[in-house]
Formats: structure tokens, C-alpha cells, sequence
């Protein structure tokens, strides 16, 4: 029998002492941990001592392409960098599109550690059975674009594909991401200043092994069924024809379009930085990662003017709310200009627009003043603001290196009443998307592994607002039909809870968030559906059951890893301000989150964990995670019955 | 009627490679772009173009131990595994580059039109590959002049059905 999917070897390379070493892929433990990803969590509970330094050696950073990366299914560009953070110190998994995870898989490996740290600057050069520790040589201090060029130089070999940092990662900015094909980012959780702080500046790849399939005839009737579910779906004309810059109007329209550092739901002049907008003027093509269908990745250019910026990726859905509403700037020549400088500096655009506008607040508050900014004032709906200080924070000049350290850090500095105005959940900064407007993204900002995150749950765009389950009832699912956005009931913990699990299938298994959500289960990337197919790779007969518990496995692993770096329930409280004020304007005015230690009760009990969010001995065992049970009660961590 | 022929339209082209997964995998059972026999050029700023095989015959010609023969059905040059000795000199003959070697079986690999259902039209999602006669590929191509191209904006492009 064939094992297809995988590429059946793990890479583990040591900076320090330059050992490169060769594992074979268990197989026991890809099924038990879906393979890539899901393993990489794995691998960081078992090798890292709690409390290491993130930014340390000791760290490790792994990148990882899941089994069905490379092959036809739909999304399958997927990879994701899994390590500790150094903005949360907590477990931190960022996923990223694009061509790297494939050929990666094509080279042979399913996932490359990197260990220690090089003492010059270096990158790494992975072809098929070749693998070099190089010098970085020019490469490094140079932005994304120009060191993917002279890399490719230096290699003579101009179809390698590249994760890359630039200068904010060596910077060790606090939200640095991972770059690989010039615009794709494995962005939030501060992954590129991991990468970074090994000296590592590039990890390119070349392959021209095959990805093997058990039975391809079975495989092929799943893929043509998986083809036409995502293309019969509705969504299907937004990310092809519109890409996620048209979600600006349809969450104002709900009033759920964080606004004005989230005081607001609601922006008026959001036309300003409509998608129509972007699209008549800005717009120049509509790209697609690796087997994708969609195409939702979209290039834009601004020709002329302060602002002009080169054709590249962006600005997506959440840049152009982070950098526009959220700081109530409705110029969209700057949010471009500063996303194009997010992706050739390699930065997290949702972070640095959080930064930003929590400065500006500071400043109206006098926490920060003239003198720190030097003679700059820090004003809501200021263009030159942004594209100012997204450059330095980048470099970290003047007051940018303050916040390149992040939300938690800047405010302790600060002092006084600055962490009241803090909207973070673990120390990661608020996306766009309001907890106040939809409930259950309340719930799942504090409850995600990795702090405020929107996407690492299943990405149905919020069942009660959108109504839409994508098949699954079969798992638990509420029907949404009869849920309002902004009840507070227990189903809201039971929507939060199916969603995590159903999500980390798709995360672990390497596919595209955005094919798996659709109204029902008729059309879309479902469970069932992966299920299938993944029996047909690998020759498991795995059912979609299986697959939604393994989900539930990696995210009490996931968890796990971060009680040992104790976190409790304190840690899932969400933002002051999401829980005390009112949202101003717009549809959903006035709304707050009223009872939200009563839902974290409900959550805590629905997933198996006491009232400290410690899951219990019995769930773990039940997840067949002895292991890990054995371990932390071994660290002094008492796990109830 | 004329015998059909493979065509593209490079401008919807979103760079998916589906084209190229699909060929490997129906080809060889495995994916493996390397193994494709249609190719995807992706460069920067934004560039991305279908390579196919026009059926030219150069390589036909190249060949020393005349392993190749024209399909008098599909008009596609095809390629005898079993006499190719791999020498590598289609590949040199071939102008676009989409006659390689294959890095498996080191056997010179290339196009047959699937037997006159090409596999990778029938899975591009953007419209960008057709397998028309001759005069419905020059319409087609006379209408892509008029906003057809546009692979953003909301018209859906202008083609052939999608087979599915
Ligand atoms: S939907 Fe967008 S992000 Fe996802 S695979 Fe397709 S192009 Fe990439």
C-alpha cells in the first residue's frame, strides 16, 4: 500500500552545529494529528520547555505544508509557519497560500524544522535530496522583493519558491511575518521575527519528487465532485469576481466593521473604501494560489501621487479595515501604499493597523505626546499617519520601535489607564471583525489558542450572521436560522465550539479557509467531502466523525501547550471596552458584550474543561491524549476528573 | 470540420496551476509538476501564462529513432515510450519549452491532447484553455478584445461551457 498525500519525510536542520537530519514521517502519528500542521503542534509540546524564550535559540520554528498541499484538492497552496510567539508566548500557528508548502512537499518534505541559531546571517536552500546551510550574503537588510531576487541569483535557479523575511522580521518587529511568493504571508503572530531572530532570511525550495495517491481513481471522482461543490458555490462570485474587499460593505452593513479603534460598528463614508472602489480604480489582476479555483488574490496599483505604489498583492478585506475605517482614514492610495509596504518590509497588516490606531488613541489621551512621537501629532482620518509610521515601525525609528513591540508590552510601558484601551485577547492584536456586533467572534477571540484571531475557527463567515452552517449540523452545529448576531445564549458557546473543531480540520489538513464555508452542505469543501478524498490519498479509511475529533484533539493539544505556559481562564477574558462600552452609529449601536463570563461557563463546559479552562483528565484521555495528561500533571499542573 | 485545436487565453489566467495537477495526475497518477505536460509561467510584477504544446512537429523531426508519430484523429504528435531512448533532443527542438524529460522515468514526455479531450481544458476555472476548431479559437480570440480579458470585475468571461 501507498501512503499518498505525504511526502513522507520530516526535515530537521540545526543552525547552531549545522546538522541536517533526515526523519521518516510516522504514520501512526500523521493519522492521529492529520498530518503537517497538526504534527508540528505535536513536536513543539514535546520539545520545548515551558517558558523558553520565543525570541530565543531554544525555540523552534516549524514550517509545514499539510497532506493536502500540492495535491488537486481545492486551496491546496496552503502552508503554515507553527511556533511559539513572541507577541503571546503562546502556541502560534500562521497560515499563508501561495506556491511554498507545495513545492516543499514536491522537494520531498512535509515539514522543515529549524533549530537553534546561525551565527552570520543565512538561508537555507532545499532541492529534492540537496539541502544547504547558505550565506545570506546582500540578501539580508533588503525589502522582500529585491532579496527574493538576488537569492534566486545566487542559486541560478529561478523556480525555487521562497519564505522570506524582510526587514521587520530581522528587526524581531513583535508581528513580523513570513513571506513567500512576494505576497503571501504566513502574517499574524509574529512568526517572521522567529525566523528572524535564527539569522535565518529565506528558506527557498525546489522539488521534482511526486506526491503519490492510493487509489486515483477514487481520488479523481472526489476531486471532480470537490471541484464542482466550490464552484456551485455562492460565494463563489465574491472571492473570484470580488476577492475579500468586499466584505468592507457587507459588515458595515451589519454595522460588525470595527471602526474608529473600535468604538464603532459603523463607517460612514465606507464607500471611500468600497471594493467598487478598489476595483474601478486601483485593480490591475486576480491571482490564485496553488489549485485554487477561486482566484481571490487581488493586485493592485496606485500609478501616481504621494502614494504611488508598484503592482502587488492586497489590500485585502482586513488591511483596508485596520487601515482605513479602524483608524477612519478613507483614503485607499494610502492603505494601499502602506499594505505594499507591510509586504515588501514583512509585516502583519492587521497588527500594524491595530498599532497605529491604538497610538493615536494614546495620543488624544496624552499617554503618548510630541515628545516620544517627535513633533508629530497623531491624528484619527490622517493618511500621512499611517503610511509614516507603518515605514517606522517597520524599521523601528523614532517612536516605531515602541510599537513594534506590540499591544501588551507598549501599554505596560505606558502605564496608567493605557491596557483599558488595549484590544487584544493573550497580547494579539484585534482584527476586523467586531466582537460586539457578531457574539460568538467575542467568544471565539478569547477562546482561539492563539489570542484575537478570526480565521482559526471554521470560516462559515459567523453562522448567526451570515446563516450559513456549511454542513455542520452533522458535528453539533445550532441551526443559525433563528440565532440573532447579538444574542448571548449557550448556543453561541455551542457554535464557537463546533467551529474550532471543524476549523482545525481544514488548518491541519492544509487547505484554503475560504472554500470550506458554504450556506449548507451541498456545496463547498465539507468534512465529508475531505474525508473522501482523504481516504483516496492515503489509503486510511478515515470518516468525516474521525476527522472532526482528531479537530477537537489538536485543539485541546493546542490548548495544552498553553496551560503549561499558564494560561487560565484570566487569559480568555476578552477587552475591557468590548465588555463595558456601547458601539456607537450605525446598525448595531449600543450593543456590548453583556454576559460574557456566563458564556465562557457554558464554553468551558461544552468542551470538557474545568472552571480555570483546564481541560480534564477525562477529556484528554478521551482525545487519547494520555501523553500529554501524564506530562502535565507531571509539571504540577492538577488536571480534575 | 476542421480538426480542433488547443487554444488560451492568457489574460484570464490566474496562475493556479490546475492545468498542470490535472495533467500530471491523469499522466502518471501522482502530482508532481514536473511531470506536467503543460506549464504555467508565473513572474512578477504580474505575469501568468498557460505554455501549451501547438503541435508543431519540430520535434518530430528531431527525433533520430522516429519515435513520434502524428495521431491522424487528434493531429497531436505522440510519443512511442517504449523506443525513446531518452537522448533529449526534442527537447532542443521544442521552441516553448513544453518537451521535457521526465524527471521519473526520464522518458521525453509532451502533449497528446489526451486523445481529443484534453483534460486540462475541462478543469481551468477561469476559461483560460478551449479546445475549438480553428475558426471558433480566432473568434473567440476577436471578442477577448472587448472586455473579455477582464479577469476581475464581475462579468464572467466569455467561452466555451465548462465541462465538468
Ligand atoms: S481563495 Fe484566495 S487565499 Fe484561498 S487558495 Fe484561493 S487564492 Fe489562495
Amino acid at each position: 500500500m501507498v501512503l499518498g498525500g505525504f511526502a513522507g519525510t520530516i526535515l530537521r536542520i540545526n543552525l547552531k552545529n549545522k546538522k541536517i537530519i533526515k526523519e521518516p514521517l510516522k504514520e501512526d502519528q500523521a493519522r492521529k494529528y492529520l498530518g503537517g500542521p497538526g504534527l508540528a503542534t505535536k513536536i513543539l509540546f514535546d520539545e520545548l520547555k515551558p517558558g523558553v524564550d520565543p525570541l530565543g535559540p531554544e525555540n523552534k520554528l516549524i514550517l509545514t505544508a499539510g497532506v493536502m498541499a500540492g495535491t488537486l484538492c481545492e486551496g491546496g497552496g496552503s502552508w503554515q509557519a507553527v511556533t511559539k510567539s513572541p507577541l503571546t508566548g503562546l502556541w502560534a500557528a500562521a497560515r499563508s497560500g501561495g506556491f511554498f508548502g507545495p513545492e516543499m512537499k514536491y522537494a520531498g518534505y512535509d515539514m522543515i524544522i529549524l533549530e537553534g541559531r546561525a551565527e552570520k546571517p543565512c538561508y537555507l536552500w532545499v532541492c529534492n535530496d540537496l539541502v544547504e546551510i547558505r550565506d545570506a550574503g546582500d540578501a539580508w537588510g533588503k525589502p522582500v522583493p529585491e532579496a527574493e531576487a538576488i537569492i534566486k541569483e545566487d542559486l541560478g535557479e529561478y523556480q525555487a519558491r521562497l519564505a522570506i523575511v524582510g526587514p521587520a522580521g530581522e528587526k524581531l518587529v513583535r508581528f513580523a511575518a513570513i513571506m513567500n511568493d512576494l505576497c503571501r504571508a504566513a502574517g499574524r503572530c509574529g512568526v517572521g521575527a522567529v525566523m528572524g531572530s535564527k539569522n535565518v532570511k529565506a528558506v527557498a525550495v525546489r522539488g521534482t519528487k511526486d506526491i503519490k495517491v492510493n487509489d486515483p481513481e477514487t481520488c479523481r471522482k472526489a476531486l471532480i465532485e470537490i471541484e464542482k461543490a466550490v464552484r456551485n458555490n455562492p460565494l463563489y462570485a465574491l472571492y473570484a469576481y470580488e476577492g475579500t474587499p468586499a466584505y468592507t460593505g457587507s459588515l458595515n452593513a451589519f454595522g460588525a466593521l470595527p471602526t474608529w479603534h473600535d468604538r464603532s460598528g459603523y463607517f460612514d463614508r465606507w464607500e471611500n473604501v468600497s471594493v467598487e472602489k478598489l476595483r474601478r480604480n486601483y485593480l490591475v489582476k486576480a491571482r490564485a494560489c496553488q489549485a485554487c479555483s477561486y482566484g481571490c488574490e487581488r493586485y493592485s496599483e496606485i500609478k501616481s501621487g504621494p502614494y504611488r505604489s508598484p503592482p502587488m498583492g492586497g489590500p485585502e478585506y482586513e488591511t483596508i479595515d485596520l487601515m482605513g475605517p479602524y483608524l477612519r482614514i478613507d483614503n485607499l492610495e494610502a492603505i494601499t501604499r502602506a499594505s505594499y509596504l507591510c509586504n515588501i518590509y514583512g509585516m502583519d497588516t492587521i497588527s500594524t493597523g491595530y498599532m497605529i490606531a491604538f497610538a493615536v488613541e494614546c495620543f488624544e489621551k496624552g499617554l503618548i505626546t510630541l515628545k516620544e512621537t517627535e513633533g508629530m501629532r497623531l491624528s484619527w482620518g490622517d493618511p500621512e499617519v499611517l503610511v509614516d509610521l507603518t515605514e517606522k515601525i517597520a524599521t523601528r525609528q523614532g517612536i516605531g520601535d515602541l510599537l513594534a513591540e506590540g499591544v501588551v508590552r507598549v501599554a505596560e510601558k505606558l502605564g496608567k489607564n493605557a491596557m483599558d484601551l488595549a484590544l487584544h485577547v493573550k497580547g494579539l492584536e484585534q482584527p476586523g471583525h467586531s466582537p460586539r456586533a457578531i457574539k460568538e467572534m467575542a467568544l471565539q477571540y478569547g477562546t482561539c489558542n492563539r489570542g484575537a484571531c478570526h480565521i482559526r475557527y471554521h470560516w462559515v463567515g459567523n453562522p448567526s450572521m451570515f446563516k450559513a452552517t456549511s454542513g455542520m449540523e452533522a458535528y453539533g452545529l445550532p441551526d443559525p436560522s433563528n440565532i440573532s448576531p447579538l444574542d448571548e445564549s449557550k448556543e453561541k458557546a455551542k457554535i464557537v465550539v463546533v467551529c474550532q473543531n471543524c476549523g482545525n480540520v481544514h488548518e491541519a489538513l492544509g487547505t484554503c479557509l475560504f472554500h470550506t464555508s458554504s450556506p449548507n452542505g451541498e456545496t463547498g469543501l465539507t468534512i465529508k467531502r475531505f474525508a473522501i478524498l482523504l481516504s483516496a490519498l492515503t489509503g486510511w479509511e478515515i470518516n468525516d466523525q474521525e476527522l472532526v475529533k482528531a479537530g477537537e484533539r489538536l485543539f485541546n493539544l493546542e490548548r495544552a501547550f498553553n496551560i503549561r505556559e499558564g494560561v487560565r481562564r484570566k487569559d480568555d477574558i476578552i477587552a475591557k471596552r468590548w465588555r463595558t462600552e456601547k458601539l456607537l452609529n450605525g446598525p448595531t449601536e449600543g450593543a456590548v458584550v453583556e454576559n460574557y463570563e456566563r458564556m465562557l461557563d457554558w464554553y468551558y463546559e461544552l468542551r470538557g474543561w474545568d472552571s480555570e479552562g483546564v481541560p480534564r483528565k477525562s477529556k484528554l484521555l478521551e482525545l487519547e491524549l494520555d501523553e500529554v495528561a501524564t506530562h502535565l500533571e507531571n509539571s504540577g499542573i492538577s488536571l480534575k476528573e | 470540420m476542421a480538426q480542433k485545436i488547443l487554444a488560451v487565453h492568457p489574460e484570464r489566467c490566474t496562475g493556479c496551476e490546475k492545468c498542470v495537477l490535472w495533467c500530471s495526475f491523469i499522466k502518471s497518477k501522482v502530482f508532481n509538476p514536473a511531470r506536467s505536460r503543460i506549464h504555467v509561467i508565473r513572474s512578477e510584477p504580474y505575469v501568468d501564462i498557460p505554455m501549451i504544446c501547438i503541435q508543431c512537429g519540430l520535434c518530430m523531426d528531431a527525433c533520430p529513432i522516429k519515435a513520434m508519430n502524428r495521431n491522424p484523429k487528434t493531429n497531436a504528435v505522440v510519443i512511442d515510450e517504449e523506443k525513446c531512448t531518452s537522448c533529449g533532443r526534442c527537447v532542443t527542438a521544442c521552441p516553448y519549452g513544453v518537451l521535457t524529460l521526465d524527471p521519473v522515468t526520464g522518458k521525453a514526455i509532451k502533449c497528446d491532447l489526451c486523445g481529443g479531450d484534453p483534460e486540462c481544458v475541462k478543469h481551468c476555472p477561469k476559461k483560460v484553455l478551449y479546445y475549438v476548431e480553428p475558426n471558433k479559437a480566432a473568434y473567440l480570440r476577436r471578442l477577448m478584445e472587448y472586455g473579455g480579458a477582464i479577469s476581475i470585475g464581475r462579468k464572467e468571461p466569455i467561452g466555451p461551457p465548462e465541462r465538468l
